[in-house]
């Protein structure tokens, strides 16, 4: 039993962390050169459900896992094909933690590791419809805190790659971004799970208003996503750590003019977890965006 | 924590989305207000101007009108409509604050055209691909009426 809560807390403190792909402000919006935007998300994640592969399995201590971020991001146009863009999270994190049969409870927050992305993107555009390839290689830089509680940052550089294709007509939106990351060891052998993911979102354009400049997009997306086991400190591979997991996530988009806000909800349908882990639960998250000419 | 979170949150909506807004409001405001002047017999400083007042709803007699590739969503087109409504020869009374009316529903993008000014074709053309759109084809519009139009090929479409 003691064993086995060990088990649960290293896997709970290497969980990792939920990976971003784009986001509409960063693909749709600044396609024109010198266009510049920001946007702020709030996101808030919580696990309470106990998993060893696809089973649930009970969970007497009430481990769990709590994370709020409140994001802020940044894009830069050079030209419609060459864009910066920067994501600077503020983490609260909660972990209650068990250890021979009591509970610790694990708080910390702070920013978090910097993600710079440089994307390249190649367009087309028709009568009907444009469409763009992007190619997305991303670093994330150790600028969030390593001490306290939890580490809100890993310490060293981790290093992405994503490649999305997207259509957009009058009436329709779709999305596809295969992505992923590779985490670097850190200073005392441990290292976060590499991971990659696939992200499918497609969705309407119900309603425009010309005369206003204002509308509403409705999405549903599809999010998978595979972590690798992590490593211990020591370098020894976590037999906890590591999963498969799918969500829904419906999103609706509100914009006027150059401002765009956001609200999606994160609904996990499958997982598959290495070991025994808390299995990832619901989210939601809230978004506001907004973009200028130069 | 998380209270800290959602007013921080809220405070970059005001910051962000709140004088945008409050910006455009005021400015729609200040229309109305320049209309109950004119009810009321007062002039205003844009009528001793001679600037007429805003006309969201009419159609300028003077247009151009560009067939544009890819100008589906007006989020993505705000850019495009903001650089052509700095061409000095666009008339910012009409369709707006900016003489610039975008319809993504048929991809075509109207200018209303002041009678002062000779409109430069090569400035539209420029400042429609800045904005990361392919213009097609250009229609000059004398009060409802199509006098011309040149359809561009690739050449000038890439110059």
């Amino acid at each position: 039993m003691k064993k086995r809560i060990k088990q649960y807390l290293l896997a709970i403190l290497l969980s990792p962390t939920i990976l971003l792909a784009h986001q509409p402000v960063m693909d749709m919006a600044p396609r024109w050169e010198g266009g510049y935007g920001f946007q702020t998300r709030l996101e808030s994640f919580s696990s309470n459900q106990l998993k060893q592969g696809t089973t649930e399995v009970s969970n007497p201590l009430g481990l769990r896992n709590e994370k709020t971020t409140l994001w802020l991001e940044g894009v830069y146009s050079f030209t419609r094909e060459h864009r910066v863009s920067f994501k600077l999270p503020y983490t609260n994190h909660f972990k209650r933690v068990g250890d021979g049969g009591s509970t610790q409870d694990l708080r910390n927050e702070g920013m978090g590791d910097v993600i710079v992305g440089f994307l390249n993107k190649f367009y087309v555009n028709k009568k009907d419809y444009t469409g763009n390839i992007s190619i997305t290689p991303s670093l994330r830089l150790p600028t969030g805190a390593t001490g306290g509680d939890i580490s809100i940052g890993d310490g060293v550089v981790d290093f992405g790659l994503s490649v999305s294709a997207s259509v957009e007509s009058y009436g329709f939106y779709g999305m596809v971004d295969f992505f992923g990351w590779a985490n670097s060891i850190e200073s005392d052998g441990s290292r976060n799970g590499n991971s990659l993911g696939l992200d499918i979102d497609m969705g309407i354009h119900p309603y425009h208003d010309m005369k206003t400049n204002s509308g509403v997009f409705a999405l549903m997306g599809l999010n998978s996503r595979i972590y690798s086991k992590s490593l211990n400190p020591g370098g020894f591979e976590n037999q906890n750590s590591g999963s498969a997991s799918i969500e829904m996530v419906p999103t609706l988009i509100w914009y006027k003019d150059n401002i765009m806000v956001r609200g999606q909800y994160h609904m996990p349908i499958y997982s598959d977890m290495n070991g025994s882990q808390l299995q990832p639960t619901s989210g939601i998250q809230f978004g506001v965006g907004i973009v200028f000419e130069s | 924590m998380k209270n800290k979170l959602i007013i921080s949150l809220f405070v970059a909506v005001f910051i962000l989305g709140g004088l945008p807004l409050y910006a455009s409001h005021h400015k729609e405001m200040s229309h109305k207000h320049e209309g109950n002047a004119h009810a009321h017999g007062k002039m205003t400083h844009k009528e001793n101007q001679q600037v007429p007042k805003n006309q969201l709803n009419k159609e300028a007699p003077h247009q151009i009108k560009v067939r544009v590739d890819g100008i589906v969503c007006s989020f993505c087109a705000y850019g495009a409509e903001k650089n052509l409504s700095k061409l000095s020869f666009i008339d910012k009374s009409y369709y707006g604050d900016d003489g610039v009316f975008v319809d993504i529903e048929k991809g075509i993008v109207t200018m209303a055209l002041t009678a002062k000014k000779k409109a430069d074709v090569k400035s539209i053309l420029k400042a429609l691909k800045k904005g990361g759109y392919t213009p097609r084809e250009l229609s000059f519009v004398d009060h409802g009426n199509v006098i011309k139009t040149i359809k561009l090929d690739e050449k000038e479409i890439k110059k």
